[in-house]
């Protein structure tokens, strides 16, 4: 158990809330994505975001189109889903709960 | 074959002073020798740690266009070659699949230790260390000996012409490893990352030395390059071949199964034996043939016969198998062919219930054929039993506890389902009735096969009854649980003895009926 690990799984639970709050925003490709999780200081490595990409995408939640890059290969363009949202609402008022119930643990009992 | 090499498939090199191209997500790059090596050994360690996950096949492309990507990126500007520093940049920003996807580092430094302990050893085929079809291989990995030592036994039993099916039904059955994971499985070793990892760099190592002979023994002139081509052709015609065998033996194997089937029920049937008395194939063939529905000949018996026998035993040979070796269930071959058999013993047991119901309508109505014999007046009646021992020759069916006695002679059924019963006679007259039963699909049917019954009992002026102990039919004719009944009709006051002989006990008496039967010894 060591301190790094722990805040770095903490960050991981969170991933999928986070790139779905992303492209409900606006349409993106992986690296925008990416970008803006380590502006975040959410993400350490671009890696860990393809295969949740490809879950949440498989799960239904977000979904991609084809875009030819004038640099490169086509890129994949996600949006959110339906589904996504619905998702996504669901785990913003988890997130809101957790974070009360941490606060409510600063009281004494 | 069969692994899915990146190097193979999405690096084609050719050197050219110390860069390589390279073919990445569809774009080509200008690389450095060492480069190379660090790129292809990254893209190698992706795509394997990914091959574990679901839609990694997806993901794998992904990150491979994202490195292409990077690569356009940083070259549009600088030098056209991509350098060792890129690469190293390109996977600090990608990262390593541990830092992708064992982010939980934690449970990466513990798992190894567990898994070493539960470590599954399976029996696979080695497609990479193989003479024939990799399976002596396979097992020596199993059992952690020397192939060598394996080749020699498989070849002994092989040539002695034991071993040559078992080879045959093992090769069919044994995957092959295919995948890094499959092979480390294969060797016992626990599938984590570190040795996918080092698998695979095992395997880029032999890739590459592969790839670098194939560039020396580049074909220089005419002659070398005809040779390459015959060379080739001939690798094209060896593979071609051993898939045609493979699929001859298959259904060589397939053929063996069947006869072995026929040859078990034939043996089933021919082997009721009582004493010396052997069963007549023929015989029995065409009395089942005759007793069968209209439509339904004897092979289709035998017929619908295997196809109810065949997915029990093709059941218990591959368990058995699949057992001894821990084998997974998956194996494109065995698929099929469990669908082939799935398919047969369904056909089977409709056949058989069709089958069924039309054979239970044989025995639909029941009818009788009727016939009196008056008796002499005496005091005294005596039934003796006629035996048929001395007809007794060829097929017989013996049942001592139940009484059952049944055999053939001269083309006719003999049957000893006879009963016998004493009455009272409504009159002062005495008499036999005989009465000829049968089932059979209409009574008119039933009535033609009762008529058929042959059954004579000889009555003597002083009271003796001759009763013989069987009656029969010819086997031309179905069975259609034929049987005889004796009724004999008394006047109140007269007396009637059985007499037993040791060589036959029937027919009996039902002795509820008079009281004043005596049985003389």
């Amino acid at each position: 158990m060591n301190e790094e690990n722990f805040r770095s799984q903490m960050k991981k639970g969170i991933l999928e809330l986070c790139v779905l709050k992303i492209v409900q925003v606006q349409e993106c490709y992986a690296s925008n994505i990416s970008e803006r999780l380590k502006k975040a200081d959410l993400l350490v490595v671009e890696g860990t975001l393809y295969p949740l990409l490809t879950r949440m995408k498989n799960a239904g939640w977000i979904q991609y189109r084809w875009e030819e890059s004038k640099s490169g290969p086509p890129r994949k363009y996600y949006q959110i889903t339906e589904e996504g949202i619905s998702i996504l609402q669901k785990l913003e008022k988890e997130w809101d709960s957790l974070t009360q119930s941490i606060q409510s643990l600063n009281q004494p009992s | 074959m069969g692994f899915i090499n990146p190097i193979d498939s999405i690096l084609k090199s050719t050197v050219m002073k110390k860069t390589i191209h390279i073919n990445v997500s569809g774009q080509l790059f200008h690389v450095d020798e060492d480069a190379f090596e660090k790129l292809s050994g990254y893209l190698k360690s992706l795509e394997l740690s990914l091959q574990q996950q679901e839609g990694g096949q997806e993901i794998y492309s992904d990150l491979e266009a994202r490195v292409a990507e990077l690569f356009q990126e940083k070259l549009s500007s600088k030098s056209q070659i991509v350098s060792i520093e890129m690469v190293d940049a390109v996977i600090e920003q990608i990262g390593t699949p541990e830092e992708m996807l064992g982010a939980s580092t934690e449970e990466a430094q513990q798992a190894p230790q567990e898994s070493t302990q539960v470590i599954s050893r399976r029996l696979f085929r080695d497609g990479e260390d193989k003479m024939i079809g990799g399976v002596a291989a396979g097992i020596a990995a199993y059992f952690q000996i020397d192939p060598t030592v394996v080749r020699v036994l498989a070849a002994i039993l092989i040539l002695s012409g034991v071993g040559f099916g078992f080879y045959l039904l093992l090769w069919i059955v044994i995957p092959e490893a295919k995948t890094p994971a499959e092979r480390l499985k294969m060797k016992g070793e626990p599938v984590n990352l570190k040795n996918l990892q080092d698998q695979a760099s095992q395997e880029l190592n032999e890739i590459k030395s592969r790839v670098h002979g194939w560039m020396k023994k580049e074909p220089q002139n005419a002659f070398e390059r005809i040779v390459a081509f015959l060379v080739q052709i001939f690798q094209f015609i060896l593979k071609t071949l051993s898939k045609v065998v493979r699929w001859i033996l298959i259904s060589f194997l397939i053929f063996f199964l069947f006869t072995l089937t026929i040859v078990l029920i034939g043996l089933f049937f021919t082997g009721i034996q009582v004493g010396s008395v052997h069963l007549i194939p023929s015989e029995i063939a065409g009395i089942l043939g005759n007793s069968l529905p209209e439509g339904f000949d004897a092979f289709s018996f035998w017929a619908i016969g295997f196809l109810l026998v065949l997915a029990p035993i093709y059941w218990v040979i591959s368990i058995s198998i699949r057992m001894i070796f821990n084998l997974p269930k998956t194996n494109p071959v065995l698929k099929k062919l469990n669908t082939t058999i799935g398919i047969l013993s369904a056909i089977g047991w409709v056949l058989a219930f069709v089958l069924g119901v039309q054979l239970a309508m044989e025995f639909r109505t029941t009818d009788t054929v009727a016939q009196s014999v008056s008796l002499p007046k005496v005091n005294q009646y005596t039934i003796v039993n006629e035996s048929f021992q001395s007809l007794k020759s060829g097929f017989e069916i013996e049942d001592e506890e139940d009484g059952i006695d049944w055999f053939i002679s001269n083309k006719r059924w003999y049957q000893n389902q006879v009963e016998v019963d004493v009455n009272d006679s409504p009159d002062s007259t005495a008499f036999v009735k005989v009465i000829r039963i049968s089932k059979g699909k209409d009574s008119e049917k039933a009535h033609e096969l009762a008529s058929e019954i042959q059954y004579s009992i000889r009555v003597d002026s002083t009271g003796k009854i001759t009763l013989p102990s069987h009656f029969s039919f010819p086997f031309s004719q179905p069975f259609r649980a034929q049987h005889v009944r004796i009724r004999i009709f008394l006047p109140k006051s007269t007396e009637i003895i059985q007499q037993i002989d040791d060589q036959c006990t029937f027919p009996t008496i039902d002795r509820r009926e008079v009281a004043n039967i005596k049985h003389l010894y």
